[in-house]
């Protein structure tokens, strides 16, 4: 166990020092110059040349970098933004509740949804909950995110009015003059975004734990707990779910790692502030440091993530073992 | 001594997309208590289905099943699924081919066996380990105490079987279906594990029925023989007198086919073709395809299991006539018995 | 409100196209109440990205300084008027024009003793003199240095070598004092950017490079909150005593929204203002339903040009007027401007834009091209495009794209066989600043910083500000004869300055054009139902101290 996290700690940091690399490599390739535009229209040679050596930018790309790292190891400060000079960690530690709340929230009512329909399709394949559920899946990974989202949008939250059709309350301690906030709050304006990012995963999460169900159902081991005289529910609940789910656990752990490091169209199109759609903007005006951190904290929690899903996994099935 | 298991006419079809499977189509035997009924035959010829069909594991969608499977004068194939959780495991165990994969891999192999032991017994969990742990130790388990929490993929094929055996008669039960239970293993352990089901037969009186595609394990084990073709029976007699004079064409095929240590592999006679597919099986005989005896009476009428002229416990289901088949029963056992010194 | 092209490389136009429908099947249910126009309530705003700064000596993005036009208190300002009147700047905590002096390098302004911050505190000479110290700070990097230039002794505290601005001194409370290191007859315009401001005592020592969120101002609100990419909030200030206007309590901006959502939010009432705009495939809907300038949507003509640049520096356009005036001729300036959306704009084929101190409108090329417009530009071309071949930069905006096929096409006329290269706009940016880029022409747009025409003129034109990189002379025009009328006329003042640069505009377009202007932007207005009374202000835009919410 203790070797283990040792090298997913060093494969972690060669995982991330190549990101993050790769991430100023393209970066530098785009001849656009962050000075230039931190200067605004009418940006004066002297300006630009300031801002170059405020921002960093008139050192070699290979010395950016290098200070890049050692503010990141030794200040752990991702720097600051080169649009608004707003402190990096700041912002996205802003951001990352926002996108946490709609992925775990996503992820709940996805998993509320898949596992029954999964479930019950598998155990009565060509019933007519399971042509639904077919139609269901199709449907959820053939539509776009953006279309979904943008549908959801209009019908319920504009049209019929039912939900909030974009914005974020804060769950707790919401900002001076805030318009809302509070769990309630939260909730309600999470209810379509949520919705939309779980419908494709709730699709795919449908037909993966259909297969892996119907697969299980078919094993020697499931027919020797009915062999043995077990009746249906236990040999479901302890000899097909147990392994059917064991494959969900994974996918469900990398989905939200990948995931926290932002749902980008989701909130993009109800306005929340988070990592997604932080990165967009960073990106739109080169924001470098921005960028970097946005990249950073993704690659942060997919690699987080990983490590989590391995120990779970170790623990819950006992056929793997840390080493 | 009484009858165990009687089972008449058993029929068992399967609704696929392409049609009608008719996995087994007329299959009768009979078991005494404490004896051992070997069924032969190559896969897909019905064998493993019927004996799911007496316990009731095919799946309740796709098959249908008609006859009688009668379990000391109960009729399975009627009872209730109440009724069938109490006799699987309790009064019927079954052991599958793959000791690998039989195992649920996530749980303690101890755990496994108190599980069966609690849905039958009314006993707490630590009696029922111990009990599991006697079990272990029964079929060889070396420090069964502490191998009892171990899991499935820690053991050795062989192993696993012992495992798979031990669940099976821990609750003491008086018919044991096994299902190939030696086919994945390898030639040593294929013998230490039918010799501990023979030694506990002897000392608990199972009955068992052996299922196999191997001949040679049937010789060893079994007291009465059933070959099956293509869902139906070929033949069906006490073992001695299969062995020595068997009657239907597809018998003398498979025991051309036994492998024996002596012989090259390129004199290992093959049975020419493939079995019939049971969507759409031959008309007459299923086996006039690939019979080489076969006339024009095969292919038009479908031959029933009768009793040999000679001999009211030797049932065998083909048209040839007594005499060609004496004659050419004895030249496999020759060709047989010259091979095997 | 399209004030922020120069930086909106495309934030948030993620399914922009895909909800047409959002503006094809709105509530049409919603309608103006009667009701009383009355003071106070909230004016909620709708912004898709967030300013960039709050903080007046570093916001310079059009978005913040339309509410820094509600916050800030000012000597001199634009009023709260319509144009042409809101683009002619007025005295608002000084008093009167200032005393000029030492031929034209010393500033005497008198001030006012009346207004005051929204913490209470007094303003008085000293404020502004705080704020012109902060803003040279070299550890603020504040964008507006390069508008300092002319100021005595601020160029030795952007150096570090000073504190404070020797040339800025508060003589009283009520009196300041500017003195320059030459002329600049344009100072009192560049006096009205936010930038100069009066800021309180509570600002003046902070040189935190990241610039405040909040801070008390003197103008009719202040910033209350800021909460970065979410909010800001706007509060009256209630020691404000100046003559403007301030009606509602409160104006609070929501960030964040999609143009989408700003649209629904919009015409159901649940915002008032979409700053940033809606979807421009929205507006001819809007302008069906609720017509022009009749209550909830405005069109407003903007300080800002869009021009194709020639390149002087490559031989294609050096000593080529016959070319340059066959391009003016050539281009058809109604298609272009129709790719842009409904209203984006009004055809012009002038330097400065109408309502700019000294623009006159001149017939000079047509803004409808017609058989014998196009015959008048293949007339002056032939014989001058060279090779026949040119390359034209654009920003990869569907809009500039559909606008390069439709130059593409007009060039082709003349006989130029364009090949378009579309880069993101930063990219364009960066690479034709860079003197001796290889593009003939390039697609650009430029809004007025202040309503004075130096900032056209000169800025964009004159070949003394060419150098190696980072230029606003993307055409790299260098007329001796020019350069010097430019510097001449930027030393005039009054109504004379005036007719001297619309001379120029005039006699640049006519004889030796080094762009070819197309349209004046037009700022897209969509206001909620219970939304009265406010001004646009041509400079600064929507003016939020004059708008009403109906009750």
């Amino acid at each position: 166990m203790f070797r283990y996290l040792i090298r997913r700690l060093l494969w972690a940091v060669v995982l991330f020092v190549a990101v993050t690399m790769v991430t100023y490599m393209i970066f530098f390739v785009i001849p656009a110059n962050p000075a230039r535009l931190a200067c605004g229209q009418r940006a004066t040679e002297e300006c630009v040349r300031n801002a170059e050596a405020r921002l960093g930018l008139d050192r070699p790309i290979p010395v950016q970098y290098a200070k890049f790292l050692q503010r990141l190891v030794i200040d752990r400060s991702l720097g600051q933004s080169f649009t608004n000079r707003q402190d990096i960690n700041k912002t996205i530690l802003d951001a990352a509740p926002v996108t946490a709340s709609l992925v775990i929230g996503g992820a709940i009512l996805w998993m509320l949804v898949a596992l029954p329909i999964g479930i019950l399709s598998a155990l009565r394949p060509r019933s007519l909950l399971d042509r639904a559920a077919t139609v269901f899946v199709l449907f959820g990974i053939s539509l776009p995110v953006v279309w979904i989202g943008l549908v959801l949008q209009y019908v319920v939250g504009y049209r019929l009015a039912w939900t909030p059709n974009a914005g974020y309350c804060d769950f707790i301690d919401p900002a001076e003059f805030a318009t809302c906030g509070g769990p309630v709050d939260w909730a309600y304006h999470l209810i379509l975004p949520w919705i939309t990012f779980a419908l494709l995963f709730c699709a795919i999460y449908v037909r993966m734990i259909r297969a892996n169900v119907m697969d299980t159902l078919g094993e020697d081991y499931v027919r020797t707990a009915r062999a043995k005289g077990a009746p249906e529910p236990q040999v479901m609940r302890s000899h097909v779910l147990r392994n059917a789910l064991l494959p969900v656990v994974t996918m469900l752990g990398m989905d939200i790692g990948i995931a926290l490091g932002g749902a980008i169209f989701t909130e993009a199109i109800f306005g929340l502030p988070g990592l997604g759609r932080l990165a967009v903007q960073s990106l739109n005006t080169f924001d470098l440091p921005m960028i970097q951190g946005t990249v950073v904290f993704a690659t942060l929690c997919i690699i987080v993530f990983n490590i989590v899903v391995d120990v779970a996994y170790a623990f819950i099935d006992p056929r793997i073992r840390l080493d | 001594m009484a009858t165990l298991l009687e089972v008449e006419d058993l029929r068992t079809y399967f609704t696929t997309d392409d049609g009608i499977v008719k996995a087994v189509d007329g299959v009768s035997f009979t078991l005494k208590e404490g004896k051992t009924l070997g069924i032969v035959g190559e896969s897909g010829s019905g064998k493993s289905v019927t004996c799911l069909t007496i316990m009731g594991l095919n799946s309740k969608k796709s098959a249908t099943s008609k006859g009688r499977a009668l379990f000391r004068g109960e009729d399975l194939l009627q009872a209730s699924n109440q009724r069938l959780r109490e006799i699987r495991g309790n009064d019927i165990a079954m052991i599958f081919q793959d000791p690998m994969t039989s195992l649920n891999p996530v749980h303690r192999i101890g755990d496994q066996i108190v599980e069966g032991i609690l849905l039958h017994r009314d006993v707490s969990k630590k009696e029922a380990r111990r009990r599991a742990i006697d079990a272990l130790k029964e079929v060889g388990i070396p420090r069964a105490d502490r191998r009892a929490d171990d899991y499935p993929h820690q053991f050795s094929g062989g192993m696993r079987q012992r495992v798979m055996i031990a669940m099976a008669l821990v609750n003491e039960p008086s018919l044991l279906i096994a299902d190939e239970p030696t086919t994945a293993l390898d030639v040593t352990t294929q013998a230490q594990i039918l010799e501990l089901m023979h030694s506990l037969q002897r000392d608990y009186g199972t009955a068992i029925v052996m299922i196999t595609h191997d001949l040679g394990v049937v010789a060893e084990i079994a007291d009465d023989v059933v070959v099956m073709y293509a869902a139906r029976i070929a033949e069906r007699a006490p073992v001695g007198k299969l062995f020595e004079e068997p009657l239907h064409p597809y018998t003398w095929g498979l025991l051309g086919s036994l492998p024996r240590l002596e012989a090259d592999i390129d004199r290992l006679v093959q049975i020419p073709g493939t079995p019939p597919s049971l969507l759409s099986p031959p008309r007459g005989c299923r086996f006039n395809p690939r019979c080489p005896y076969v006339f024009d009476r095969c292919k038009e009428e479908m031959p029933e299991l009768v009793a040999s002229p000679r001999d009211s416990e030797h049932l065998q289901s083909c048209f040839l006539d007594d005499v060609t088949k004496q004659r050419e029963a004895e030249r496999t056992l020759a060709s047989f018995a010259t091979e095997v010194p | 409100m399209d004030r922020k092209i120069w930086l909106s490389v495309a934030a948030a136009a993620i399914g922009a196209s895909l909800l047409v429908a959002a503006a094809t099947a709105a509530p049409t249910k919603i309608q103006a109440k009667k009701g009383h126009a009355a003071k106070g309530g909230t004016f909620v705003v709708e912004m898709d990205s967030d300013v960039d700064y709050t903080d007046p000596a570093l916001d310079y993005l059009s978005t913040g300084w339309e509410l820094m036009y509600a916050a800030a208190c000012k000597l001199y300002n634009f009023p709260d008027k319509e144009a042409p009147a809101g683009s002619h700047l007025e005295p608002e905590v000084a008093v009167g024009l200032p005393v000029i002096s030492n031929r034209g390098k010393t500033y005497t302004i008198k001030l006012k003793s009346t207004y005051k911050f929204s913490d209470g505190s007094k303003v008085s000479a000293s404020n502004f003199v705080a704020a012109m110290n902060r803003l040279a700070n070299p550890k603020l990097q504040s964008p507006a240095t390069p508008f300092m230039d002319v100021i005595a002794g601020a160029q030795a505290v952007v150096d570090g070598k000073a504190t404070k601005i020797s040339g800025v001194n508060a003589i009283n409370a009520t009196t300041l004092q500017i003195k320059l290191t030459k002329p600049a007859p344009d100072l009192i315009s560049r006096l009205t950017m936010p930038f100069f401001q009066a800021i309180p005592k509570s600002l003046s020592g902070n040189h935190d490079p990241n610039g405040v969120l909040t801070y008390s101002s003197c103008g009719p609100y202040y910033f209350a909150a800021r909460t970065p990419n979410k909010s800001i909030t706007l509060k009256k200030n209630k020691f404000y005593t100046g003559g403007r206007s301030a009606n509602v309590d409160t104006i609070q901006v929501n960030i964040g929204n999609s143009l989408e959502v700003a649209l629904q939010n919009v015409e159901s009432g649940a915002s008032d203002y979409a700053a940033t705009g809606v979807p421009s495939t929205a507006y001819a809907t809007l302008a069906a339903k609720y017509g022009v300038n009749k209550g909830r949507l405005f069109v407003k003509p903007q300080l800002g040009v869009q021009y194709l640049a020639m390149n002087h520096d490559r031989p294609l356009f050096k000593n080529n007027p016959q070319l340059k005036k066959a391009v003016n001729w050539a281009i058809d300036r109604r298609a272009l401007l129709n790719q842009s959306g409904f209203l984006d704009g009004t055809r012009n084929d002038q330097i400065l834009p109408p309502g700019l101190p000294g623009a006159k409108n001149v017939a000079i090329y047509p803004l409808e091209v017609n058989a014998r417009t196009i015959a008048k530009a293949k007339l002056l071309a032939a014989g001058h495009t060279q090779d026949g071949k040119a390359v034209l930069w654009t920003a990869n905006r569907a809009a500039s794209l559909l606008q390069a096929q439709i130059y593409q096409f007009n060039l082709k006329q003349i006989g130029l066989d364009v090949s378009v290269q579309a880069f993101s706009r930063g990219v364009q940016i960066e690479k034709e600043g860079t003197r001796g880029a290889e593009f003939d022409f390039t697609t650009e747009g430029w809004i007025a910083d202040y309503a004075d025409a130096y900032d056209f003129i000169n800025i964009l034109l004159s070949g003394n500000t060419i150098h190696e990189s980072n230029n606003n002379n993307v055409a790299y025009f260098n007329s001796p004869k020019y350069n010097k009328q430019m510097t001449a006329a930027s030393n005039l003042v009054g109504s004379a300055r005036q007719a001297a640069y619309q001379a120029l505009d005039v006699d640049i377009t006519t004889n030796d054009p080094a762009w070819a202007a197309r349209s004046n932007f037009n700022d897209r207005i969509f206001v909620s139902a219970r939304t009265r009374g406010f001004t646009y202000n041509p400079v600064f835009s929507f003016d939020y101290a004059t708008v009403f919410v109906n009750k």
